[in-house]
């Protein structure tokens, strides 16, 4: 059952005196429960934006977002509509996404009230994503970054979410907490029947725990996928040389291949397909016209 | 030889936390130290640097052409630091300071260490900016590390480390806060630094992807030892300490 379905989504952030950047141009996305997806793409390319979009952290400026057939609607001053409660987020940083002046146990139960469970308790949560149950009375500072990361976990699957989101959940972790953390993350999500949106920027985690794979390109998506499929037989260019980058662990000594080019501003993006810069095999028709389709946004696996 | 590190020993109140490392450096060479988070990389690092956390003790022994790092006093440990064996860190955005700017950054320690006058060190800046790869040097000069990008940042850093022509580079997860089209640029730089410049370098990674890309012999830690060293390539496809080999097999799905 699709989840979550984000069609042509478009995000601006406005400065004023300067023109208008789209972090997300036009993106599209679907995610199912009990699934999970990874979103990869490099620094910049908006999927962060698009993870807050979802939320409704921040207003779409054109678009749809559907949440369980209902609109997302952005987060204004009242409390957040009742249908959204059904999304939580796992923010990058849980050196700042935990409040530090509270004890990580009633940080936890804020999410059990949101699901109105008065059964489980938060030491039954801290036990799920691998902490002692005696944690609970214990403050923010008292943990190391792997183990903050596992209470915001809890504290998200605390409200029941069906759909849990976690943006760069791991990039902040020292690298050996890293793989633990995301395949937790997976494991909780879908055991509880949850879809998750996986964002991140280390392609070798995603392969581990996603089961779809979209890749982003400045604001864009521009492929989509089953993650073995999409690994083994990458089609967009810009997946293949993403992918091309990174070193394998055989011992030959060969230097990784090179993406050559910056990611474009994207307050001014190339005219045509917006990879065709950096593109080693761009056309005519790539500087000429945008690809617009799917799942393979590319003029060479244009649909017949 | 540029750098030999023998039974060096590091505890931080009562904890063992290096346990006897051997390690030698040569130029023109990359060498890798891999191993996971705990066992003890980052702190070898730091340690021939003099840059261990307080209340640290040390012994063994840390040879720089005859001179031994561990016990050298301060002073004379800080003209070693930044001009013979320099440092570049994780972390780019923390490792500039963020309110000077790029060309400060890199003429300060020259003009320290090399007793440069303002023109000759802005000139040399410039030079190095070319070598690290970053367009328009004369204008980056200018510019604060906010205004770069992650890999512009690292490049930046690499630059700063390089001002003094060190015979020795520390670099610790120089690509980990990388992306990986990033992290291919600035490994291929790091290779081509110690190919042409004969640089010992010294690269701390737990990636072992990386590790294969660049260093030519590698050690692999555990609990504050060394439990394998050699060339790369025996050491990736023939490992023979079962911890070399349960760290290649987590890898995700690579059977090659």
């Amino acid at each position: 059952m699709t989840l979550l379905t984000v069609d042509d989504l478009v995000v601006e952030h406005r400065t004023p005196g300067r023109p208008a950047v789209r972090a997300v141009a036009g993106a599209g996305l679907t995610v199912s429960s009990g699934e999970v997806v990874g979103l990869v793409g490099e620094s910049g390319c908006g999927k962060s934006t698009l993870a807050r979009a979802v939320c409704g952290l921040v207003p779409a400026t054109s678009g749809n977002i559907t949440f369980q057939g209902g609109p997302v609607r952005p987060l204004g001053l009242r409390r957040r509509h009742r249908s959204l409660l059904g999304i939580q987020m796992v923010f990058q940083d849980p050196y700042s996404s935990l409040n530090p002046r509270r004890k990580i146990g009633a940080q936890i139960a804020d999410g059990l009230a949101v699901a109105g469970d008065t059964t489980t308790t938060p030491a039954d949560l801290l036990e799920r994503v691998g902490l002692p149950r005696g944690f609970e009375g214990r403050h923010p500072h008292e943990f190391s970054g792997g183990q903050r990361q596992r209470i915001a976990i809890a504290r998200a699957l605390a409200a029941r979410p069906a759909l849990l989101i976690g943006d760069e959940p791991i990039s902040a972790l020292d690298a050996s907490a890293q793989a633990k953390v995301a395949t937790l993350m997976r494991e909780l999500a879908v055991s509880s029947g949850a879809g998750l949106l996986f964002i991140s920027h280390d392609l070798s985690v995603v392969r581990i725990i996603a089961d779809r794979i979209a890749v982003m390109y400045l604001g864009k998506i521009v492929e989509t996928g089953p993650t073995a499929e999409v690994w083994a037989n990458p089609r967009h260019p810009y997946t293949k040389a993403l992918l091309g980058a990174i070193p394998a662990a055989d011992g030959a000594g060969h230097l990784p291949a090179e993406l050559a080019g910056d990611v474009p501003d994207p307050a001014d993006p190339p005219g045509g397909c917006r990879f065709h810069p950096r593109c080693p095999v761009a056309m005519d028709v790539c500087r000429a016209k945008e690809p617009d389709f799917t799942p393979v946004a590319c003029w060479l696996h244009e649909p017949a | 030889m540029t750098l030999t590190i023998s039974n060096l020993q590091v505890s931080i109140g009562g904890a063992k936390i290096l346990r006897g490392v051997d390690l030698a450096l040569q130029p023109g060479k990359v060498h890798g130290l891999a191993g996971e988070s705990g066992s003890g990389k980052t702190m070898t690092g730091l340690a021939t640097l003099g840059l261990l956390p307080h209340g640290a003790t040390t012994s063994g022994r840390v040879d720089l052409a005859g001179r031994d790092l561990l016990t050298m006093p301060v002073r004379e440990l800080n003209q070693v630091r930044g001009k013979e064996v320099a440092m570049v860190f994780q972390d780019p955005a923390t490792s500039l300071h963020p309110m000077l700017t790029v060309g400060r950054q890199l003429t300060e320690h020259m003009r320290h260490h090399l007793r440069l006058d303002k023109a000759t060190a802005r000139a040399k800046a410039f030079e190095l900016l070319g070598k690290v790869r970053i367009p328009g040097a004369e204008a980056a000069l200018k510019r604060y590390p906010h205004q770069f990008s992650g890999g512009m940042r690292q490049r930046i850093a690499i630059a700063v480390a390089l001002a003094c022509s060190p015979k020795v580079l520390i670099a610790d997860e120089p690509t980990t806060a990388l992306d990986v089209t990033v992290q291919a640029g600035v490994l291929r730089l790091l290779r081509s630094l110690c190919d042409d410049l004969g640089l010992a370098v010294l690269l701390v990674t737990h990636d072992l992807g990386v590790m294969s890309a660049v260093a030519d012999e590698v050690s692999v830690m555990k609990d504050g030892l060394v439990v394998e060293t050699g060339p790369r390539e025996r050491v990736l496809r023939t490992p023979s300490h079962a911890y070399t080999r349960s760290l290649l097999d987590a890898l995700p799905g690579e059977t090659a």
